[in-house]
C-alpha cells in the first residue's frame, strides 16, 4: 500500500511517500481503508523525535482517522465489513485500574496511534476492535477527524479538567490551533466568557465565528495587558494553553485567584519557570493533559452529528503531500485542521 | 499589654518582647484574651518579610493560631459575649464579593490572614472580627487547641478539596513532623488511603507511625523517590502534599502515576521550581498550590476533634518570651507538630 512514513527522525525531508508492506489484522484487529487522516502538531514532534519515544522503522504518522471496515480477524464480533468507522487513537491494556475506571489514558500502557503504533498517513491501518466507533452516514469524513484529537483533547481539558461553569472567563490561547478551535466552541455550550488569541486578524475573525467574544492579537498586543483590561483587572478563570514557555508565566498572572491553567503542549518550549509562592497565595492549578478517555469520543461525535460543533476543515490534501501539510502547520499559516486522503478514497 | 512584635522584617533578633497598647474593639470587633497561640512557618516569612505577603506597618504582632476567652466586645457584636472560650479563624475577608458568598473567602482579593497581614496573638491580646471567632466548646486544654487552626485547615483543604483524596488511594504526606504534615497524615487516615510519610529521623518517623501513617522514609538515610517506588512496586502513588519545594519537586512529580496530583502550600527549600511541561501532559498531572483554607475548614476539623477522631499534634510550650527560641526551633526543623507560646 501506499504510505507517508520516516526512517529517521528529523525535518521535512524525512517523511517519505512510498509503499510499505499492507497491515494484516491479528486476532482481535480491524483492517479499515483510510478514507481521511488528519494532521496534528503531535506529527511534527513524532517526525523530529522525543525522548523516550522508540519507534519501528519505516514508521507511518497519523492520529485521526477514519475509513471503511474492510477486513476483520477471526476473534471480532458484530462488525461487518463496510461499516464506516472513526478510530479513537489510544490504546490500552484494558485490564488495569485506571482502564477499568475509564480513564484508560492514564493506562501505564497507554499508546497512541501515529505516535507509538503506526497511523493513517496510509491507504489502510489496522487497530483493536476496540478502539473503533461507528461512524453515522450523515458525518462526512473530513469533520469526524477533527474529533479524536483535537475535540476529545479540548473536552477532556474544558469539561473534565478545568470543570469550566457557564458565566466564567476563560482565555483559549490559539484560537486558529486545532485545540483552540475546539475549546473555544465547547466553552461557548458551556456558556462561558471567551478571550482567545491569535497571530492575525483574519484568523480572530474565525475566531468569533466559532464564539470567541474577546479577541486578542497577540503580535501587535501584549495579551496579559490585553485579559486584564477585558476583565476589569480580575483576570481569567481558565486558561486553555499548548505554547508552553512563550506565555506560561504571563498566563499564570492572567489567572484569577483559584484559577486554573491547562496545558496540553508546550510548542515553544517545555522548560518554563514556575514560582511556586505565587502558585499557593493565589490558590492556582497547573493541570496537564494528554488525550482523553475512549468514552469522550463518544459524547463529541453526538454533539457533532447534532450540529452544536463543527470541527473546522482547513483544506484537504492529497496524502502524497503530507510535506506540505506540516510545512503549513510548521508556519502556523492555518485556521482549523489539515486534513490527508490517500489516492482513489 | 505584653507582646513579642516586629519593628522590621529581619532574623531572629527583629522579634522584640515589650509593651504596647491595649488593642480597643470597635463595631463588630471582639477582644480576645490570648491564653495560647501556635507557632507556624509562616511565622518565619511574616519575619523575613516576602515580596507582596506580610505586614505593611510596623510594629507588627505575629501569630496564626489563636486560642482564648472573649474580655470585650464591640458595640455591634451580638454572637458572642465575654466569657466566651473561642478560637480564632484566622482568615479576614470582605465578606461580600463572589469568593467570599461561594465559601472560597481565602480567594477575595482582600483577604488577610491573622498574624500576616493584621495583629495576631503573640500578645496577652488580640481584636478580630467577630465573623473569626468560633465557640470552643468542649474540653480541650489551651496549649493543644492552639495547634489546630493552621496547620489542620490546611491539611483538610489541600486533601479533600484540592486533591480529592479516595478511600484506597496511595498518598506521599512530605515531613510527618511538620504541622501540616502531622495533620495530613490524621486526615489522609480518616479519609482510608494508604498514607506513606517522610522525616528526617527515625524518632519522628515511629510518630509519625503512631499516627496512622503506614509507611515510613528516614530521606536523611534513602531517596524518597526510589522508597516509594518499592513501597508501592513501582506504581507510584495518587497524590502528593508537599510544602518543601524545589528540593524535592522534580522528584515528587516522578512519584506520581498517570492523573496523579501533587499539592503544595509552600516552600522551605525555594521556590522556582523546574516543571518539564511534557512531563506534565503527559502523564497528566495536576499541580495545584493551596493557601490556608476557606472559614468553614474549621468547622470540621473542629467536628473531627470533638469527636476524637484526629488529636492536636503538641511539640512543646513555651512561655510567650520565648518566641525566638520557637522560630529557632522550626528553623532547624527540630519540632515535631506544634510549638506553642503561653504568654502569662
Amino acid at each position: 500500500m501506499k504510505a507517508v512514513y520516516i526512517t529517521e527522525h528529523g525535518g521535512i525531508d524525512k517523511l517519505t511517500y512510498g509503499e510499505v508492506p499492507d497491515p494484516v489484522p491479528d486476532a482481535n484487529e480491524v483492517l479499515v481503508r483510510v478514507r481521511a487522516c488528519g494532521v496534528n502538531y503531535i506529527d511534527l514532534w513524532v517526525r523530529r523525535g522525543l525522548p523516550f519515544l522508540r519507534i519501528p522503522y519505516p514508521f507511518v504518522l497519523g492520529q485521526e482517522v477514519a475509513g471503511e471496515v474492510v477486513a476483520v480477524g477471526p476473534a471480532v464480533k458484530g462488525l461487518a465489513l463496510g461499516t464506516r468507522v472513526l478510530i479513537h487513537p489510544g490504546l490500552s491494556c484494558g485490564r488495569c485500574e485506571a482502564c477499568a475506571s475509564g480513564r484508560d489514558h492514564h493506562c501505564e500502557d497507554y499508546q497512541l496511534l501515529g505516535k507509538n503504533v503506526p497511523g493513517g498517513y496510509a491507504d489502510f491501518i489496522k487497530i483493536p476492535d476496540t478502539n473503533v466507533l461507528p461512524l453515522p452516514a450523515s458525518v462526512a469524513w473530513e469533520a469526524a477527524v477533527g474529533l479524536p484529537n483535537s475535540f476529545c483533547t479540548a473536552w477532556n481539558m474544558v469539561y473534565e479538567t478545568a470543570k469550566l461553569q457557564p458565566g466564567e472567563w476563560i482565555l483559549i490561547h490559539a484560537g486558529g490551533s486545532g485545540i483552540g478551535s475546539a475549546a473555544i466552541q465547547l466553552a461557548k455550550l458551556a456558556g462561558a466568557n471567551i478571550i482567545t488569541t491569535a497571530s492575525s486578524d483574519d484568523k480572530l475573525a474565525r475566531a468569533q465565528a466559532l464564539g470567541a467574544q474577546h479577541l486578542i492579537n497577540y503580535k501587535e498586543h501584549d495579551f496579559l495587558h490585553r485579559v486584564r483590561r477585558i476583565t476589569n483587572r480580575r483576570g481569567v478563570d481558565v486558561v486553555i494553553e499548548h505554547i508552553g514557555e512563550d506565555v506560561w508565566e504571563r498566563s499564570l498572572l492572567c489567572l484569577a485567584r483559584g484559577g486554573r491553567l491547562v496545558t496540553c503542549g508546550a510548542t515553544s518550549g517545555y522548560l518554563p519557570k514556575l514560582n511556586l509562592r505565587y502558585v499557593f497565595f493565589r490558590n492556582l492549578q497547573i493541570l496537564g493533559v494528554t488525550s482523553a478517555s475512549k468514552g469522550v469520543l463518544c459524547k463529541v461525535l453526538t454533539l457533532l452529528e447534532q450540529g452544536q460543533i463543527r470541527p473546522v476543515v482547513n483544506r484537504v490534501l492529497p496524502l502524497a503531500d503530507a510535506r506540505q501539510a506540516h510545512q503549513l502547520l510548521e508556519e502556523r499559516q492555518v485556521f482549523g485542521k489539515l486534513v490527508l486522503r490517500p489516492e482513489g478514497s | 499589654m505584653k507582646a513579642v512584635y516586629l519593628t522590621k522584617h529581619g532574623g531572629i533578633d527583629a522579634l522584640k518582647f515589650g509593651e504596647l497598647p491595649d488593642p480597643v474593639p470597635e463595631g463588630r470587633e471582639v477582644l480576645i484574651r490570648v491564653r495560647a497561640c501556635g507557632v507556624n512557618y509562616v511565622d518565619l516569612w511574616v519575619r523575613g518579610g516576602l515580596p507582596f505577603f506580610g505586614p505593611t506597618r510596623f510594629p507588627h504582632i505575629p501569630g496564626t493560631d489563636i486560642v482564648g476567652e472573649v474580655v470585650a466586645v464591640g458595640p455591634a457584636v451580638h454572637s458572642t459575649a465575654v466569657g466566651a472560650r473561642v478560637m480564632v479563624n484566622p482568615g479576614v475577608s470582605c465578606g461580600r464579593c463572589p469568593f467570599c458568598l461561594s465559601g472560597e473567602d481565602n480567594y477575595c482579593p482582600q483577604y488577610q490572614a491573622v498574624g500576616i497581614g493584621l495583629h495576631g496573638g503573640y500578645a496577652q491580646l488580640v481584636k478580630v472580627p467577630e465573623a473569626n471567632v468560633v465557640p470552643l466548646a468542649f474540653d480541650m486544654a489551651w496549649e493543644a487547641a492552639a495547634c489546630v487552626p493552621a496547620s489542620f485547615m490546611t491539611a483538610w483543604a489541600m486533601l479533600f478539596e484540592k486533591a480529592r483524596l479516595q478511600p484506597g488511594e496511595w498518598i506521599l504526606i512530605h515531613a510527618a513532623g511538620s504541622g501540616v504534615g502531622s495533620a495530613a497524615i490524621q486526615l489522609a487516615r480518616l479519609g482510608g488511603a494508604i498514607v506513606i510519610t517522610t522525616a528526617g529521623s527515625d524518632e519522628k518517623l515511629e510518630k509519625a507511625r503512631a499516627l496512622g501513617a503506614h509507611y515510613l522514609i528516614n530521606y536523611m538515610q534513602q531517596d524518597f523517590l526510589r522508597a516509594v517506588r518499592r513501597i508501592t512496586h513501582r506504581r507510584g502513588v495518587d497524590v502528593v502534599i508537599d510544602h518543601i519545594g524545589l528540593e524535592v519537586w522534580e522528584r515528587n512529580l516522578l512519584c506520581l502515576v498517570p492523573g496523579g496530583r501533587l499539592v503544595t502550600c509552600g516552600v522551605t527549600s525555594g521556590y522556582e521550581a523546574k516543571t518539564d511541561l511534557r512531563h506534565l501532559f503527559y502523564r497528566q498531572l495536576q499541580l495545584s498550590g493551596n493557601k490556608l483554607a476557606g472559614k468553614a475548614a474549621l468547622f470540621r476539623v473542629i467536628n473531627l476533634l470533638q469527636a476524637g477522631k484526629v488529636q492536636p499534634v503538641l511539640d512543646r510550650v513555651l512561655p510567650l518570651q520565648e518566641a525566638p527560641l520557637a522560630h529557632k526551633i522550626l528553623e532547624e526543623r527540630r519540632q515535631f507538630g506544634k510549638v506553642v507560646l503561653v504568654p502569662e
